[in-house]
């Protein structure tokens, strides 16, 4: 092989990777936020074949690529197929992505769910832990989900103190915006904001910022205020 | 929902359609070269080898005209394996060799037979 065909060779590899992460993404983005955050068993089980399916073609250029895309559309349709059944049919759903179990009932272990569920108190404090909760005293209950992630809901005593408790009725709060990112001014976030580019401007003056393009972000707080960071370059 | 159904009857007619016709297009132009074969190996049988180049030429014409749709499909594997036996039979009627050609008209019949065939959604494919 001259150096010519050994580039060609790199060349075909490239453009494949290329297009199947291309593909991989599409499918990821069309079956939606769920598959980003936390998984549920068939999620899992998605993500870990749609890495096959893209790896195998990736590294032997002698399979064809319409294999790992036709693969990637098979698993992408099954996905949503589930996703709609599972909305419609309760049954399934608790078949594909299991039922919640509630390892601690008023303050109490339940020790036959934690041996159905295979978990031992060890792995049932280590979660508590990462909850917050370090005494199992202070828990009411605590739900391991289908995720694997353990809710804990504490004792009335010993849950954190609300305004509500103390009697305060706090004002509304709004979303904090960006207006401004790395020197371009957002239109739809302005809106958000209910502000109008020249408003943003004069405020923006009376802060003693001229020129929106030396700002780095500027943010709409949740009490209404305007939040500016210069770029370093500009300062 | 309306959307995720919609999502889904596209995604069943862009896996459906083309992997029938696909599969149909590998049946058909495969299944076309085969009489080719069947000639040449007759011509081979009879000791006529000018009509075996002859029908070793066509092969080799209609095996050039598929082979770049072939390899969108199938194994690039045995693509090779068809390119290197279709050679070999081309060498071996020019050297008059009759066993070899024999031989090697068999292995291609066989390959080009296995390619409908491998794509065929039965049970044996899909075990």
């Amino acid at each position: 092989m001259n150096h010519a065909e050994e580039v060609i060779a790199l060349l075909v590899v490239a453009v494949r990777t290329f297009i199947l992460y291309l593909s991989a993404i599409t499918v990821v983005r069309i079956m939606g936020k769920r598959q980003l955050g936390e998984l549920q068993p068939y999620d899992l089980v998605v993500a870990i074949v749609i890495a096959e399916i893209v790896a195998i073609p990736l590294g032997d250029t002698g399979i064809p690529l319409v294999h790992g895309i036709i693969a990637l559309l098979v698993l992408l349709a099954t996905e949503v197929a589930l996703s709609v059944l599972s909305l419609r049919s309760e049954g399934l759903q608790r078949w594909i992505s299991g039922t919640p179990s509630l390892l601690i009932r008023n303050g109490r272990v339940d020790e036959r769910e934690l041996r159905r569920l295979r978990v031992n108190v060890n792995d049932l404090m280590e979660q508590m832990r990462g909850s917050g909760y370090l005494n199992l005293s202070d828990v009411g209950y605590a739900i391991l989900e289908t995720n694997g992630k353990l809710s804990v809901i504490p004792r009335p005593e010993h849950r954190q103190v609300t305004p509500e408790d103390l009697g305060h009725s706090p004002p509304e709060q709004q979303l904090p915006v960006t207006v401004i990112c790395d020197g371009v001014a957002n239109p739809e976030n302005l809106g958000f904001a209910g502000l109008t580019e020249g408003e943003l401007a004069n405020k923006l003056r009376d802060l003693g910022y001229n020129d929106v393009s030396k700002i780095f972000i500027a943010q709409v707080d949740s009490h209404g205020d305007l939040f500016v960071q210069q770029k370093e370059q500009a300062k | 929902m309306m959307k995720n159904h919609l999502l889904l009857v596209a995604l069943l007619v862009l896996i459906i359609v083309p992997g029938i016709a696909a599969t149909r297009y590998l049946a058909s132009s495969s299944q076309a070269l085969i009489p080719l074969t069947d000639r040449a190996i007759a011509c081979v049988e009879d000791g006529d080898w000018a009509a075996a180049e002859r029908f070793a030429g066509d092969l080799r014409e209609g095996w050039d005209e598929r082979k770049d749709a072939w390899a969108l499909l199938m194994m690039h594997e045995e693509i090779h394996e068809l390119e290197q036996s279709i050679a070999r039979i081309e060498q071996l009627i020019a050297t008059k060799d009759r066993p070899g050609a024999l031989a090697e008209l068999q292995v291609v019949r066989l390959l080009l037979g296995h390619v409908g065939e491998k794509q065929r959604l039965s049970l044996i494919n899909i075990l």
